[in-house]
């Protein structure tokens, strides 16, 4: 009984420790969901709860500077990230197959240079990656972003995907072999339903990362026209001028919408994923 | 050899693929843009039966800012009045906040992909032109097309002559404001001439604590370094505080003089105590009692000129002087500037656009304030006829521009040597130094050994 009791009662202080940092950890969101629905002179005043419920703040956002309204930004934004997700999945799985399962001439030296681009750092390329995508042309489009993706791109996926095949019996491949299956066959029939984790991993890290990506759509998109919404979302804030913070709070949760609907439909598997795969977000 | 063929063949097909995909999403984002050009096919509508020849003279210029929501709205309607005026124009938005805009513009000017016209700020001139001295146009060429007439010789020689080429030009002007709120001027019996010198500000100032021991001159954080001491050393020595070459250009004895004032406005009252101050750090407007009519002024920038509800009463006085200073010290500067690339296959076009915003009556008056008080003598005039700026700002840069004080030089990092000198000036203020001169040593070693190690860090 008094043992039951003990252990009843420190269940009861890790859940209020937990819910406390909980709450510590949301508070910005909660704040930033509360502020939206103020007014903008109340936003930077004490009180959580706004005085008075306003809508104005999503009516008034969602227009944007005039120009161009959110449901534009927002269809671009989907209109880069989606392929992106898309062919990052295609290739990188594709690529790590390879790396995973076969054994051919220059592996480790294409191995090393894999691994040697996830190691660069960003700052480096900027500037070169620029130029060669101005003279290819591809400036002001989603291309630069897009076309990466389909050729492997992103070497943390290779490298995250390699990890997880390497976790899956290779006998299970052999078998399949056995019964004449091709290794075309085997990537897209046995390995890649096993490695559903990984997959949905990736989609989500992939979605998240471009969705968020403010510097590289700064740098390659010009027309306002063609906007993401990272952009969109600055588009209003500058450092002299006053700025209306609910429009902006208020777009800001729309468009970080899309990724907790992701995230939620998609857990189960996500954090399967990482455990597996040893990644963290 | 059969997994070489296979892996070739896959190879090949990927690539097939590729292509195709990429050409379809090229012609996507084709129509993407033909889609949103919908000003271009109103345009080409306008024009009419000379439909040929517009479409043949259609002249494409980029035009890129930053900024937020009123100087965007503003801009686009100049834009969008301008391209009707000019069926044959087409301008390109290209706007956005101010994160990231220097590195936009920093890797487009290295690819050669800057936009025709470019809204710049003025500290990163010196980078790009030492650069290369030919990113943007020469704006002298243009005599026909845009008038350098409006502009002061001496703000464009400051700001905009790089390399002996006028390279930009000022969109608007920021200058130094002794911001004042007359209502408690005149309850506290402040009484100031045409000419306010230190001294008077001292004298005439302490009034106002003395009427009501809650009430201040002066409503100002510890950035009275810049407002008072720096200014009072520019007007005192006429020399920069720190040289180009990375050396004090004032001595102990000025630091002194100059120390000894900052801590009399403390002593007698004039300015607000740091204890209540610094709550209020980096935004003074917020203390409750400057809207109370609880403080006299401040010394601040014109661009802050309308951080306060006083209504009638807030006035714009001239900035305190000393006797017979050379250097005004009353520090102007461009809030932002307009380039044109070197690269723009339009150059002509893009310099009458420029002198449209800048010039033309039309362009004044859609703009108005949103890039600051017009730097041009005419658009300035013209706004204040018809109420269109806020007069205590545009008063701030009329006083200034009469006499503007040089410049100051522009030394990397002289941030943190400034910030060393604050806190010196601050500890002075709290007594923790015996008088002024041990202050005013202590600072004048401190800046120096701070700027050596700066200068080694530079070479």
């Amino acid at each position: 009984m008094t043992i039951q009791r003990r252990k009843l009662k420190n269940k009861a202080i890790n859940y209020i420790i937990l819910m406390a940092v909980a709450v510590i950890m949301l508070y910005p969101l909660i704040w930033m969901v509360f502020a939206s629905f103020k007014n903008n002179q109340e936003i930077f005043q004490a009180a959580l709860i706004p005085s008075k419920w306003t809508l104005s703040g999503y009516i008034n956002g969602w227009k944007g500077s005039g120009q161009y309204t959110y449901a534009t930004f927002f269809k671009n934004t989907f209109l880069m990230v989606l392929p992106m997700v898309l062919f990052t999945v295609i290739s990188a799985s594709f690529v790590a197959f390879g790396f995973a399962r076969f054994q051919f001439w220059g592996k480790k030296v294409f191995f090393a240079i894999m691994m040697a681009c996830m190691m660069l750092p960003n700052a480096v390329m900027i500037i070169p990656r620029y130029i060669m995508f101005k003279d290819m042309g591809w400036l002001n489009s989603y291309l630069p972003f897009i076309i990466p993706c389909i050729f492997g791109g992103g070497s943390f996926f290779i490298f995250m995907f390699m990890q997880f095949f390497r976790g899956i019996p290779r006998e299970l491949d052999e078998s399949a072999y056995v019964d004449g299956c091709s290794a075309f066959m085997v990537y897209l029939r046995i390995v890649m339903p096993l490695a559903k984790p990984a997959v949905f991993s990736a989609m989500i890290f992939q979605f998240m990362w471009s969705w968020n990506d403010f510097f590289g759509p700064l740098l390659y998109i010009n027309s306002v026209g063609k906007y993401p919404l990272a952009l969109g979302l600055r588009m209003s804030m500058d450092v002299n001028m006053s700025v209306s913070w609910n429009n902006i709070l208020a777009m800001a949760i729309v468009s970080v919408l899309p990724l907790i609907v992701l995230f939620f439909t998609a857990q189960k598997y996500f954090v399967e994923g990482v455990a597996a795969t040893g990644i963290k977000g | 050899m059969k997994k070489l063929l296979t892996a070739a063949i896959a190879a090949s097909l990927t690539s097939l693929f590729l292509a195709g995909c990429g050409g379809g999403s090229k012609t996507g984002s084709a129509n993407l843009a033909t889609e949103n050009d919908s000003s271009q096919t109103e345009v080409a509508k306008q024009a009419d039966g000379k439909q040929d020849t517009a479409m043949g003279d259609l002249v494409t210029l980029r035009f890129s800012w930053w900024g937020g929501d009123s100087r965007h709205k503003a801009t686009l309607a100049c834009i969008d009045a301008y391209m009707k005026e000019n069926p044959n124009i087409k301008i390109e938005a290209e706007y956005g906040g101010f994160d990231g805009y220097q590195d936009k513009i920093s890797a487009a000017l290295a690819g050669g992909t800057e936009a025709d016209i470019m809204q710049l700020d003025q500290p990163w001139m010196s980078t790009f032109t030492s650069q290369n001295p030919d990113f943007f146009a020469d704006l002298t060429q243009f005599g026909d097309q845009l008038s350098l007439e409006g502009f002061s010789k001496d703000f464009l020689n400051d700001f905009c002559v790089y390399n002996g080429k006028t390279v930009c030009l000022p969109t608007g002007t920021n200058a130094l404001d002794f911001l004042v709120n007359k209502k408690v001027l005149e309850e506290a019996g402040v009484e100031f001439g045409n000419v306010i010198t230190w001294e008077d500000l001292v004298e005439q100032g302490k009034k106002v604590n003395q009427a009501n021991p809650d009430n201040y001159m002066i409503n100002m954080d510890n950035g009275i370094t810049f407002y008072v001491t720096r200014i009072y050393l520019y007007q005192m020595t006429g020399k920069q505080v720190i040289n180009e070459d990375y050396t004090l250009g004032i001595t102990a004895e000025d630091l002194e003089k100059a120390m000894t004032y900052t801590k009399r406005l403390f002593d007698e009252k004039v300015i607000v105590p740091y204890e209540e101050s610094m709550i209020f750090k980096g935004a003074p407007q917020d203390n409750p009692k400057w809207n109370n009519d609880q403080f006299g002024s401040w010394l601040n920038w014109s661009s802050t000129a309308d951080q306060q509800s006083w209504g009638a009463n807030a006035e714009t006085l001239r900035y305190p002087t000393l006797e017979g200073c050379v250097n005004s010290g009353v520090l102007v500067r461009p809030s932002q500037l307009f380039a044109i690339s070197n690269n723009s296959k339009h150059k002509e076009e893009a310099a009458k656009f420029l002198d449209y915003m800048l010039n033309q009556d039309a362009g004044i008056l859609t703009l108005k304030d949103c890039r600051s008080i017009p730097a041009c003598d005419y658009a300035r005039s013209l706004l204040e006829e018809k109420g269109l700026i806020y007069e205590p700002a545009s008063k701030a840069i009329a006083f200034a521009m009469e006499n503007p004080g040089t410049p100051e030089s522009n030394v990397t990092n002289s941030d943190e040597v400034y910030d060393a000198l604050a806190s010196i000036i601050e500890k002075l203020v709290y007594g923790q130094y015996p008088d002024a001169k041990a202050a005013a040593d202590d600072a004048y070693q401190t800046m120096s050994n701070m700027l050596e190690t700066i200068k080694a860090d530079a070479q």
